[in-house]
């Protein structure tokens, strides 16, 4: 029986090289940007601070239940630099991780699995468990090396009171965070039956997990225990530096890895364990009908998806509405500093614009995600059948540019219900829908205008892609960050967020409301002429 | 009597509800060429997957050498070489790094060998695998399991992307391992492929050996075609037990003639003077046909149309 256990993992380490050989550049990449992503910020902590009364200050405002949930709590007797950026950046970093772990681990297990190409490999000698053996050790490495280096760099920077222990600590609890999704996503892969299957599961999970910390932090101290991304921050970095939360997520993360073996013995090669739910029909429904039918037919899972994804968190993010209100009655501070003085509706409001912006941003990745379908369709050889019938190019990308708009529109139209129904109940004076509606219509140009870069990418260069998603992480980060950074006025207006005027706290503006949206459009007819005119390659 | 390398007894398979094996029995041995063949659908990808310890068996028996398939895997694995149908390679690998990642995988491969299959195959292994065509992966896994040192070679439709050329690469290259004694289980749709190579064959259908022997055994059977031209009249054919699809023309006939019924049929055309005899043993492809036309168990199959069981995703034939 030993030799048998033995076998069940053999040549793995001959595995585990041929992912490092075949994607040295891909995880480099992955590295390279996450361990920024984690450690950017340290430095410019300063700047934004200067003093020490304005720490105080915006540790205040950091203290609003609306901050609590998107970002995490604000421990310590009082607020320092460590703790304000531990607040800020920890949760978002560990999504940041979290990401990447989960589309890895389905990239060398499921991917390889759906494509075929692990079938080969049994036949060879290697072991059945070999692939799983060889890509938990990659996660255990990907994940130490994100530790490592996260915690080191952020010490290089020597900034006031991000110490050495709080960032070892803090880099320690984010990659033990990333080894606990490696795990999950590792079960997941056993239980459902493809790629996608397991990438939307994961995600979903993780905006789960997301959701529960957002809902601990603000109300029950247990349900973010729950949660890794509400675990990490009880280690308290540049505070009580406590190492029990890593311990237990490590410790987690390496039971999920063996459940996922239990698990992966349990089923056989190309099939998942949970129960196949699905109607077999004989025939193409009605709607399956011409190259816009089958657009929709590809698309409409994710955006179902995503639309739920976006009313849950839009609620969510209202639900501390009412938190919000009794916040800003007890803290005149805060009041002040907002420089409303006693009118509660404006300062909600502001509030409000700012999550909205948020979840417009992430409106966005729909929007994106089905605007590169054309290109994932095409890359993937199936486009063939399509543009090999009598069916005009010129039509199929229409097609897409219709459902871009559609999808924008269906975003904001969510994100301004998900608000409105939550808000309507927790707040004493709750907003109109009229209000919210038109909020969420202010920033609808924005999405729109991703479209037509998503378009226009497809229709010239599908190779580009990662463009529009760079632009889009920009854009987060400048929407999330750029306030608190003393950066040129220039500088926040290369996004179409920072370019249109946040109604109500600003005023509305009709010549760049309509100049975005005619961009986006001219932009997907751009991208159509281009379409009409490369080739369609695998 | 030689050494038994593949021996499966009463194997079933099922996937949620569907059986996709139900008993399935295959005795192959050392210096075969066994020709495995099958509708779509039928269970032959899946029977190669329990061969391989791919897929569990949910009952009977599996061994390959004397051992068993699922729980010795990696050691029959190196004995083993595959070749699955359709061949996935990593887009961002060159043809040539593949080849070389199956053989030290695999941790014996002869490198001049694999030089000469390479100009052979006129396969330029210099190129990413996403650039590939279907042929072209396929080059990459024949290359790779003939360059390797085995004892069982199983073949899953190994040559259904390659061109005709290449096609004779490939039945050479069967004949040299076979040559050196070494055993090939080759599942196919390319009758003509089965026919040429293949010493003993096995038919599968819906899960289940319907017949199993050598190509001469099997056509023993069945039905020749024959064409008859006589002197005298021969619309007395229809009453001789034996004869079947009868169609007669003043002076000639053409119908199928049980085997049994031989005598019957040449004594009766015997007395009507016949002048020329022409009988033809059924081709594999007729054969094939017969199963379905003859054997429609409890569907029958008027049509003579495949049966396509439902198997799951990704389970190609």
């Amino acid at each position: 029986m030993s030799t048998f256990v033995g076998s069940l993992s053999a040549q793995w380490t001959a595995l585990l090289r041929l992912i490092m050989r075949r994607d040295r550049w891909v995880l480099s990449a992955w590295l390279v940007g996450v361990i920024f992503f984690c450690v950017f910020f340290v430095p410019m902590m300063p700047e934004m601070m200067g003093t020490d009364s304005e720490t105080l200050v915006l540790g205040e405002m950091m203290k609003n239940p609306a901050m609590v949930a998107m970002c995490g709590i604000l421990y310590g007797e009082e607020p320092t630099i460590g703790i304000i950026y531990t607040q800020l950046m920890m949760v978002w970093s560990a999504v940041v991780v979290a990401v990447m772990n989960i589309l890895l681990v389905v990239r060398y297990t499921r991917t390889d699995e759906d494509e075929g190409r692990l079938e080969v490999i049994r036949s060879l000698p290697t072991g059945r468990q070999a692939h799983l053996v060889a890509v938990a050790s990659l996660m255990v490495y990907i994940n130490g090396v994100v530790a490592l280096a996260s915690g080191f760099i952020m010490a290089l920077f020597n900034v006031e009171s991000i110490d050495v222990a709080g960032c070892v600590v803090y880099a320690a609890a984010l990659g033990a965070c990333g080894l606990v999704f490696a795990g999950l996503t590792m079960v997941v892969v056993q239980l459902v039956h493809s790629a996608r299957g397991a990438i939307g599961l994961s995600l979903g999970l993780l905006g789960g997990f997301y959701l529960l910390r957002a809902y601990g932090d603000v109300s029950s101290e247990t349900a973010s225990l729950l949660s890794p991304l509400g675990l990490i921050m009880r280690t308290y970095p540049f505070y009580d530096n406590k190492w029990g939360p890593v311990v237990v997520l490590v410790a987690v993360g390496v039971v999920l890895m063996l459940v996922s073996f239990v698990l992966g013995a349990r089923r056989d090669l190309g099939q998942g364990l949970m129960p196949v739910l699905r109607r077999a029909r004989a025939h193409g429904s009605r709607f399956l009908a011409g190259e816009w039918g089958l657009t929709w037919r590809l698309t409409r899972g994710t955006i179902i998806g995503w639309a739920i994804t976006i009313f849950i968190f839009s609620a969510a993010y209202a639900s501390v509405m009412g938190d919000m209100e009794s916040f800003i009655d007890s803290s005149p501070l805060y009041q002040q500093l907002m420089g409303i003085g006693d009118d509660d509706q404006e300062v909600a409001k502001s509030v409000v614009v700012m999550l909205v912006s948020i979840m417009s941003i992430i409106g966005c990745i729909p929007v994106l995600t089905t605007a590169f379908k054309l290109s994932s369709e095409e890359s993937k050889g199936r486009l063939d059948y399509v543009v090999g019938k009598t069916v005009s190019r010129w039509s199929l990308f229409a097609g897409y540019g219709v459902l871009v708009v559609l999808v924008a529109a269906l975003m904001q139209a969510l994100t301004a219900i998900g608000f409105y129904s939550v808000a309507l109940t927790v707040m004493d004076e709750p907003f109109t829908f009229e209000f919210l509606a038109k909020v969420c219509l202010n920033l609808l140009p924005a999405l729109i205008f991703f479209g037509g870069l998503g378009l226009m990418i497809v229709g010239w260069a599908k190779k580009f892609t990662w463009i529009g998603w760079a632009y889009l992480g920009g854009a987060f980060l400048l929407t999330f960050l750029g306030g608190m950074l003393n950066l040129p006025e220039w500088v926040a207006k290369i996004t179409p967020f920072g370019l249109l005027p946040h109604w109500p706290t600003e005023s509305f503006s009709v010549p760049i409301w309509l100049g975005l949206v005619v961009m986006g459009l001219a932009l997907m007819v751009v991208g159509a002429v281009g379409y009409r005119n490369r080739d369609i390659t695998a | 009597m030689s050494q038994t390398v593949i021996s499966m007894r009463q194997i079933t398979k099922n996937f949620g509800r569907v059986h996709a094996l139900s008993g399935v029995d295959l005795l192959v041995r050392a210096g075969e060429i066994y020709g495995f063949i099958g509708p779509n659908g039928a269970g032959k990808s899946t029977t190669i997957r329990i061969l391989l310890g791919i897929l569990k068996s949910d009952g009977g028996s599996a061994r390959v050498f004397g051992k068993d398939a699922w729980h010795d895997a990696v050691d029959i694995h190196q004995r083993v070489s595959y070749v699955p149908g359709d061949v996935n390679l990593w887009p961002n690998l060159t043809g040539g790094e593949v080849i070389d990642l199956f053989v030290r995988l695999k941790k014996s491969g002869d490198k001049k060998y694999r030089q000469e299959l390479i100009e052979r195959f006129d396969f330029d292994p210099t190129r990413k695998c996403g650039t590939y065509s279907k042929g072209n992966r396929q080059k990459v896994a024949l290359i790779a399991a003939f360059s390797t040192d085995a004892d069982l070679y199983i073949l899953d439709e190994p040559t259904s992307g390659l061109d005709p050329l290449m096609e004779m690469v490939f039945r050479d290259c069967v004949r040299k391992v076979a040559d050196e004694g070494k055993t090939v289980f080759l599942s196919s749709h390319i009758l003509s492929e089965v026919e040429q190579l293949c010493t003993k064959l096995s038919i599968i259908r819906q899960g289940k050996i319907v017949d199993t022997g050598s190509l001469r055994e099997l056509q023993h059977l069945t039905r020749n075609q024959v064409h008859v031209e006589a002197l005298g009249d021969l619309s007395g054919l229809s009453t001789v037990p034996g004869v079947h699809d009868l169609v007669v023309k003043p002076g000639e006939a053409e119908f199928h003639l049980d085997n049994t019924h031989t005598p019957q049929v040449m004594s009766y055309l015997a007395r009507q003077g016949a002048t020329r005899l022409v009988s033809a043993p059924p081709t594999l492809e007729e054969l094939f046909m017969s199963h379905y036309e003859l054997q429609g168990d409890s569907e029958p199959q008027a049509d003579g149309e495949l049966q396509e069981a439902s198997e799951p995703k990704g389970d190609s034939e």
